[in-house]
């Protein structure tokens, strides 16, 4: 028996998820490759799998894209 | 540092106006989670500067501090606009078999009620809260970690292993699609 897609939803089923601290380190640069037209989810699954299946994380990284987007040509670097 | 921290003011700003509506937050309290988030995103960046790797610009990578900075003081408030018993009102949230074609309701009803018994029987007191609240009730995570002493990412690791569970579950119970998974969420 088939299960209905809401199962999926609530338990999705990643192979690879790499966890939230994991997933912090690199989000930048994940962000960073998305913006640039690179596929991110192919070069960083552990990542991808993640923020489909971690709701903080998602909206962590839904609001870097955003902000990098918008605001990401500001400088300054820190001296 | 003044400018960064400026520019940091200005996304945090940004992020909690994008988040604001989930939490029923009114100005000044917006504005006290922006400049909070921008204060501790600042103290994180020149904590962890030396880590920086340039494999993003510069802001991207500082931003993220923003964003988890915005997460976890929006968190905080979460429970002070929202008061409703976690478990009263949970099981209304699993998906109305109502909802789908008439002659896909029997197969789903009995798969929701397989999943209700497989969560009170099978997780721990500890998964079957996060559970119900995290993926049932759209309790942010972070606001469950302060509710229970902990962090994010051990919040998540809970879900990750109710979720596992339920999956074996259901499968043993005779659904196909869950199958158990080989992920860590370290």
């Amino acid at each position: 028996m088939k299960t209905p897609r809401d199962i999926d939803a609530l338990l999705p089923d990643n192979t690879v998820d790499a966890g939230c601290a994991a997933s912090f380190d690199v989000l930048h640069s994940y962000v960073e490759e998305e913006l640039s037209g690179g596929d991110p989810a192919t070069s960083q699954p552990g990542l991808a799998a993640h923020i489909s299946s971690c709701p903080a994380c998602r909206e962590d990284y839904r609001g870097l894209r955003d902000a990098a987007a918008l605001f990401g040509d500001a400088e300054p670097l820190p001296s | 540092m003044a400018a960064l921290h400026a520019l940091l003011l200005r996304v945090a700003r940004y992020e909690v106006s994008r988040r604001a509506g989930s939490l029923q937050l009114r100005g000044p309290e917006l504005e006290d989670i922006a400049q909070q988030a921008s204060d501790d995103a600042l103290m994180a960046i020149r904590s962890k500067i030396a880590g920086f790797r340039g494999d993003s610009r510069f802001t991207t990578w500082a931003y993220k501090f923003v964003m988890f900075e915005v997460s976890t003081k929006m968190g905080r408030h979460f429970w002070r606009h929202r008061n409703a018993s976690m478990d009263a009102d949970s099981w209304e949230r699993l998906p109305d078999p109502g909802a789908v074609a008439p002659d896909q309701r029997t197969e789903h009803r009995e798969i929701f009620e397989a999943l209700r018994r497989a969560i009170e029987l099978d997780l721990t007191p500890l998964q079957q809260r996060v559970f119900v609240a995290v993926a049932l009730n759209e309790v942010p995570m972070d606001a469950m970690a302060r509710e229970l002493g902990a962090n994010r990412n051990s919040v998540y690791k809970v879900l990750f292993d109710a979720r596992r569970k339920l999956r074996d579950s259901l499968r043993t119970a005779g659904y196909e699609r869950p199958t158990q998974t080989s992920g860590s969420a370290a």
